[in-house]
């Protein structure tokens, strides 16, 4: 025998769009970004695992890798991080407009870091498959560049889609969420950028 | 769009045919084959999780049989060396990768959702993808095992066995590309689980009244996000050594085959709590229903799996003591090894309260939650004695290793979990197994399981190693395997009544009503089987069991929509209604992903072509998948926005 029910609850007034910590895609998109964070933790952890192998580091044989060039990267994906805070503020303001031009910025720099990307990897001057050395360093940058990729096919499409329409209220707060895993792209670059590239010069 | 067909104060009709309707319309799924490949309704996900997971322990079990008939004499030719490496390699990564973790996870996404109170997990759409990629990945292993191309390297694939230089051809690959599904297949379902147990609560569910099955599936699938990285991390490193020519593992180019112990058990001991934790989580939510009383120290219980989830992280190394490891730090692990019996201890200390101070009714459920009891603490004790160095480096790779993870993992985890089908097999199908079958099926299966698993400790003492297809009679090992292998017929057995009892009853069994164990939590508050919107008006929880602390009125939240698909958000600590979140339609683009990611994983053993080709496929599915349809724009152009907290 089913009991009675009682209504103690009416959320009829309840909003239906929420921004940040109140909503599902904001935790789904920090959950990822530790699971992928944990991956990029244990990469570093690699690098210093597999370091003492050698007597020198880099190894004999196998020049320093270049500075200069990344470290330009890196300034310019630290200044990514300006279109991406007001891509965030435009979306709270439910600006489609500003929005729409935030995230035309920030698909134009996420193309531009992707390339950028590539001169990181020049700038290791070793392969692959060259000794362990060369390994981990490529696997830290092809790790971090295939977040990167992805992010920059999410940020473009979602560009596409703010341009061609429709463009739906929960948008608003998808546009916050790519700004936020932005961040998470940037931050986690930093350590690798430190480790690879200024690293065998510190210590 | 909304509007609550009663006020607060009222009573509600419980029989609103009109309501269910309605509700039904909106929540059900399209028929035929296209609606069964586009849904992601969470029941029938995980229903086909659980079946898909079920079927690959059916698998690990003949090649557990085969196993057993090989070694049930000495020198014996049933299996010859090649047949039996790939038939262990296939039996551990079934049982582990495609079996227990899974089945774990999918009962999480099957119950989760109706002991919280909600409608659907978060992200339905990722857990469908979740649930295609798991088939595909596993069917991956076995055709290719089919193929003769199956793995034959262990579950824990060491290199440099598993590198380039000792395994040529692609049976390594075939192990690591299977790894990456079902890592990627974890973790997906572990953040679903988060999402769902955080923010989708019953109103009044604070985070100090949610079932402990729940909290199991909440701190199991915090260990899924931080232990799985690593298996994946070492099996990328593995396949890029073999196949691009990397040098992790390669000691003559600077790489280390420690690393991969490393890794591999960084992520293998969570992986044993992984799996152990929601079989906790299942017993101390039967327990209840079976001794009429709330389970024995909710807080100590809770601390204890949180607790549990912390020590797991700190005691990898135990698996690797005769790698030669300094001393301190063997005496570190040694300390950290031991010390993880102490929560499990106040677990089980709890369970012996709650049946203690309870009024026991021995159905099919507490036979094997009482049978676990037993053989866990066997398996645990022998845990505390290889934590010991000296002990363990006598018994290391021998046969008593295999009878302690046996008792810990069969003991620990399929006993409870074939306690949770009884258990809830009536709110899944409307119907209840065969009590009497069942009490085959307990016994039949712990008297197999003791008669195959014990002998092996005195093996193991015996010298007898792991991993020999077989053995000479001189050596004294024959009678004791033949035990175990009886023991194995034993178990064969057990399984096939269950495996009838649940044909039979699926049919004929009785009809088990709404709550057929007269139990506490919120699933058993609606219909059996549930119907697709699971609760037609969302319960509102008064106590920590929920269904007893409500008295004679079954307290409910109205005002979500029955117009379109909507699900209550709720504050994450104490469960105040937050907001209404309209929720995705069913979509083919989660199948659609999955295959591009298959084509990606699995070609990518062969060409370098696998990238672009399935990257492209998977932008594409991509797109199709967050682009808005003609039903979103029709369902969500109405929205009350809210910008607090942004």
């Amino acid at each position: 025998m089913a009991k009675r029910e009682r209504v103690t609850v009416d959320v009829t007034e309840l909003p239906t769009i929420v921004f940040g910590h109140r909503g599902l895609l904001w935790w789904g998109t920090w959950g990822f970004a530790v699971a992928e964070g944990m991956t990029l933790v244990l990469s570093i952890a690699t690098y210093f695992y597999l370091r003492p192998n050698f007597q020198s580091y880099p190894p004999l044989g196998y020049p320093q890798p270049d500075w200069i060039a990344p470290t330009i990267g890196m300034a310019l994906f630290l200044a990514t991080c300006i279109p991406a805070h007001y891509l965030k503020q435009s979306a709270r303001r439910l600006d489609h407009a500003a929005t729409n031009r935030w995230l035309v910025i920030l698909s134009v720099s996420a193309l531009v870091l992707c390339a950028v990307r590539t001169v990181d990897f020049y700038a290791l001057r070793v392969l692959w498959m060259s000794s362990a050395y060369g390994s981990v360093l490529w696997v830290l940058l092809g790790f971090h560049g295939s977040l990167l990729v992805i992010e920059a096919a999410e940020v473009i499409g979602t560009t596409a889609l703010y341009i061609k329409g429709p463009v739906l209220p929960r948008h608003f707060p998808d546009a916050c969420d790519i700004s936020n895993y932005w961040y998470f792209l940037v931050l986690s670059w930093l350590p690798i950028w430190f480790i690879v590239y200024l690293g065998p010069r510190l210590w | 769009m909304t509007a609550p067909p009663v006020a607060v104060g009222d009573s509600v009709p419980v029989d609103d045919r009109a309501e269910r309707e309605q509700m039904t319309r909106v929540w059900e799924r399209k028929p035929g084959l296209w609606g069964w490949l586009t849904t992601t309704n969470h029941k029938e996900i995980g229903k086909r999780y659980i079946t898909t997971a079920f079927i690959f322990f059916l698998l690990g079990g003949i090649e557990a049989a085969m196993m057993r008939a090989q070694l049930s004499r000495p020198e014996n030719s049933f299996l010859g060396p090649d047949k039996y490496n790939q038939i262990f390699t296939m039996h551990g990564s079934t049982m582990m990768f495609l079996f227990a973790v899974p089945i774990m996870e999918s009962l999480g996404l099957y119950f989760v959702p109706l002991m919280v109170g909600t409608r659907n997990v978060a992200f339905p759409r990722l857990n469908a993808f979740g649930y295609w990629l798991f088939l595909i990945g596993g069917s991956f292993l076995y055709v290719q095992f089919f193929l003769n191309t199956g793995p034959d390297v262990g579950w824990f694939a060491y290199v440099p066995l598993s590198g380039p230089a000792f395994s040529p051809g692609k049976r390594a690959d075939t192990w690591a590309q299977t790894i990456t599904f079902t890592e990627i297949v974890a973790i997906v379902g572990a953040i679903e689980l988060i999402v769902t147990i955080f923010k989708q609560r019953a109103v009044g569910m604070s985070l100090n009244r949610i079932p402990i099955f729940v909290w199991a599936m909440l701190v199991t699938a915090f260990m899924i996000m931080f232990a799985m990285p690593a298996v994946a991390t070492a099996s990328m490193y593995l396949a890029l050594d073999r196949l691009v020519g990397t040098h992790f593992f390669n000691p003559s180019e600077g790489g280390d085959v420690l690393l991969w112990q490393h890794m591999f058990w960084f992520f293998g001991h969570p992986e044993v709590y992984i799996i152990f934790l929601p079989a906790t989580g299942l017993v101390s939510t039967m327990l209840p229903a079976f001794t009429r009383r709330p389970v024995f120290g909710y807080p100590a219980m809770v601390l204890a799996l949180v607790s549990v989830a912390f020590m797991a992280f700190g005691l990898w190394v135990h698996h690797m003591f005769a790698t030669g490891i300094p001393q301190l730090a063997a005496s570190f692990f040694t300390a950290t090894s031991t010390m993880i019996a102490i929560p499990s201890g106040v677990q089980i200390f709890c369970w012996l309260a709650t049946i203690w101070s309870g009024r026991p009714r021995f159905a099919t459920p507490l036979l094997f939650i009482m049978g676990f009891i037993v053989l866990f603490v066997i398996g645990g004790v022998t845990g505390v004695m290889i934590a010991s160095v000296p002990f363990d480096l006598q018994v290391h790779d021998t046969f008593f290793i295999v009878a302690h993870f046996h008792y810990v993992l069969m003991g620990g985890a399929v006993f409870p979990l074939f306690g949770a089908f009884y258990y809830w097999f009536p709110k899944v199908t409307g119907r209840m197994l065969s009590e009497r079958l069942g009490k085959w099926n307990f016994w039949l299966f712990f008297i197999g399981m003791n008669l195959t698993f014990f002998p092996m400790h005195w093996l193991g003492f015996y010298g007898m190693p792991r991993r020999v297809y077989t053995y000479l009679a001189s050596t004294g090992w024959g009678p004791l395997n033949l035990l175990a292998s009886i023991g194995a017929l034993v178990i064969a057995s057990s399984v096939i009544i269950f495996l009838v009892n649940v044909l039979v009853s699926v049919r004929d069994g009785a009809i088990a009503g709404d709550n057929p164990w007269d139990a506490d939590t919120l699933e058993w508050a609606t219909s059996s089987p549930p119907p697709p919107y699971n609760f037609l008006h969302l319960p509102v929880v008064q106590g920590r069991s929920a269904l007893w602390d409500e008295g004679d009125e079954h307290q409910v939240a109205v005002g979500t929509s029955t117009e379109r698909r909507e699900v209550l958000l709720t504050t994450t600590l104490d469960a105040q209604p937050d907001s209404r979140e309209s929720h995705p339609h069913d979509s083919i683009w989660p199948f659609a992903m999955a295959l591009a990611i298959g084509v990606l994983f699995i070609t990518a053993i062969f060409t370098a072509l696998a990238l672009p080709i399935g990257g492209a496929l998977a932008l594409v599915a991509f797109a199709g998948w967050a682009w808005p349809s003609s039903e979103d724009v029709k369902t969500e152009s109405d929205e009350k926005i809210s910008l607090e907290g942004a």
